[in-house]
């Protein structure tokens, strides 16, 4: 490494960059209540906030797996006719508006929606204003990241291992668990907590097709945005909360499942 | 570990192939197409001996019912394999059975062993995948693991292995599963050049030890001569000749046989700067003094000389024979001796005609210690 001449206009830039995502954290901390902060968070709101977005953003990464992840193969591996509009259509809630992909979720899935109602009528269930709604909203807008970071991996996936393991008479489904999905694994981990961070950020679509209801679908952001106007001190300490867990999460992820550290025998 | 066979009685074939390989490939892939009969008998070791193109990889996957590379299915394909009397592909069938269905333990080129898994579950990999709970499918693959000397590194990463520890990896895994057929791509081509000799001689004893039928797919003669007892040659996608590797040395087909063919090679054991070569009343004399044990040796046809009486030159290795057979070749013509040791002589057609050769003359034949190649095995 010593030596070795690194062009300065990359580092110059690098350092833009970096700034453009330090300021907006030196911001926040330099308006931070300090002395009041405890008191800040302790509070119920608050505290109702974070159990819901810590518990809804995981069970939506949890859904974006045990879903996403068949989808990502079927798109990379069945060959049918639609495919390129499906994964168009799967990747949209990326592009989308979240306010927009809310309301397009309420108009399907809403008391009066085209599923919502008959779902209402016969089980009398229905998911807006619910936490249901919640985790629903969140996974509409975080799977994709999921969909499109282990789609990546198994396409370019050396499939001869999975033909070996054909040979060594293993079924196409004991195939695809014990050695395509150990193969991708550092992808579906990275696509998974890129979901997760997706679905605990979330604000358009949560607000506008589960509500925004104190214990029951106010999660962080929205509790972020109701008490920017009415308390703002409450908004800073929320944000700086989402900002630490956030970094927590990321962090211990990263030193423990992004790296590719070795997996103890018989895994 | 009892698995049901739907085997077929009457379409198995004569009794001495009833646990063999009887595969027609015929496939139509843009243009070129592939045309290859091939038999195997348990306890044969045959080779699939060709260049790089000429249809041996895409004969493999139609056996061992795997896609090719592209992962494309066949449309074209309609060809017919029967395995220990069981039928895998063909006509009669309404879709071929799939891969995890045909018992056919194969050993990939590169191995592919799984590298997220200990050498312990690669190898217990096939008696899990058949049901087995991990710690009953771990006992299968013990005796495997010892059989192929890996207790050492059981339980290690494939990572972390030698090319040659790999290899027996991959076949212990191949061999767990317990298969009607051993497949080998390439077997060879993945190890370095001391390894491979090394490897290979280890290769002959466990393709021996298995009792059911086994296929070399290989380009590399030395592989093909050395460990088949049947070699079939493909070329452009049609099998140009068939026989034994003495069948063939003597008798080249093709000009592509006559000259992977061409190199003489035998097995011996050196010491003292001389070879003394397996199965053969005979010594060469070799330039290396040093070397000592297993060796493969290597005499270029074009490195002897054959002479009517006996050469008076520097030559170390001089002895009389018999000519077996006398071909043309081209600008060559190439000398069959017969004992003591079968050689393919190559001589120019002057040469021939000055000293009147024909089968049944007698000659002197003469090659250099220095002409003669060997290696460790």
């Amino acid at each position: 490494m010593i030596g070795r001449r690194r062009p300065l206009v990359l580092i110059a830039l690098a350092l833009v960059a970096v700034a453009l995502f330090v300021l907006p954290l030196i911001g926040l901390l330099g308006v931070t209540p300090w002395s009041r902060l405890g008191a800040l968070l302790a509070d119920e709101v608050v505290v109702d906030a974070l159990v819901l977005s810590l518990w809804t953003s995981l069970a939506s990464a949890g859904l974006c797996v045990l879903f996403g992840v068949p989808l990502a193969w079927v798109l990379s591996r069945v060959e049918f006719v639609g495919r390129s509009f499906v994964r168009a259509i799967v990747t949209l809630p990326m592009v989308l508006p979240p306010v927009v992909g809310g309301a397009a979720l309420l108009f399907a899935l809403g008391r009066r929606g085209v599923v919502g109602q008959p779902l209402d009528e016969v089980v009398g269930f229905s998911f807006p204003f619910s936490v249901w709604g919640v985790v629903l909203a969140n996974t509409f807008v975080a799977m994709p990241f999921l969909v499109v970071t282990v789609e990546g991996a198994l396409s370019s996936l050396d499939g001869r291992h999975e033909g070996a393991a054909a040979s060594l008479g293993a079924s196409p489904l004991t195939v695809f668990r014990r050695v395509t999905l150990p193969m991708i694994a550092p992808s579906l981990r990275a696509g998974a907590v890129l979901a997760w961070a997706r679905a605990f950020g979330e604000f358009g679509a949560t607000v506008t097709f589960a509500g925004n209801l104190q214990g029951r679908t106010q999660t962080l952001p929205l509790a972020v945005f109701v008490s920017l106007d009415s308390n703002r001190d409450a908004a800073i300490a929320i944000s700086l909360l989402m900002v630490a867990v956030s970094i927590v999460v990321l962090m211990a992820l990263r030193s423990r499942w992004w790296s590719r550290a070795p997996i103890g025998l018989g895994s | 570990m009892v698995r049901r066979r739907n085997r077929v009685g009457s379409e198995s074939g004569e009794p001495s192939r009833a646990g063999g390989l009887d595969a027609r490939i015929r496939l139509d892939r843009g243009g070129f197409s592939i045309d290859v009969d091939l038999q195997v008998a348990p306890g044969e070791t045959a080779a699939l001996l060709g260049p790089n193109g000429a249809g041996k990889s895409t004969s493999l996957a139609v056996i061992a019912g795997l896609h090719d590379a592209n992962g494309a299915a066949e449309p074209s394909n309609r060809s017919d394999v029967i395995l220990a009397g069981r039928v895998l592909a063909g006509a009669t069938l309404q879709r071929a059975v799939p891969p995890d269905e045909r018992r056919i333990g194969v050993v990939f080129q590169d191995h592919l062993l799984f590298d997220q898994l200990s050498v312990l579950d690669n190898v217990a990999f096939g008696p899990r995948s058949a049901g087995l709970s991990r710690a009953a499918s771990r006992a299968a693959a013990l005796p495997w693991i010892d059989c192929l000397e890996l207790g050492d590194v059981a339980g290690r990463r494939p990572a972390t292995l030698s090319g040659g520890q790999a290899q027996r990896v991959a076949i212990a895994r191949a061999l767990a599963c317990d298969p009607d057929l051993l497949l080998f791509d390439e077997p060879l081509a993945a190890l370095d050049v001391e390894t491979r000799t090394q490897v290979r001689r280890a290769l002959r004893d466990r393709l021996d030890a298995f009792a059911g039928p086994r296929l070399l797919v290989t380009h590399d003669p030395a592989d093909a001569f050395l460990l088949a007892d049947r070699l079939h040659v493909i070329e452009d996608g049609r099998i140009t000749q068939v026989g034994s590797p003495d069948e063939i040395r003597r008798r080249p087909a093709t000009t592509y046989v006559a000259a992977l063919a061409g190199t003489n090679l035998f097995t011996g054991i050196a010491s003292g700067g001389g070879v003394r070569l397996d199965g053969l009343d005979h010594t060469l004399r070799i330039s290396d003094s040093a070397i000592s044990g297993h060796v493969a040796v290597a005499l270029h046809p074009r490195s002897i000389s054959l002479h009517g009486n006996r050469p008076e030159g520097s030559q170390r290795n001089v002895w009389a024979s018999t000519v077996e057979l006398v071909e043309g070749m081209g600008n060559v013509v190439r000398v069959t001796l017969a004992a003591p040791i079968p050689l393919a002589v190559d001589v120019t057609p002057g040469a021939v005609a000055d000293m009147g050769i024909a089968p049944g003359s007698s000659v002197w034949a003469a090659v250099k210690a220095t002409e003669i190649t060997t290696t460790p095995a």
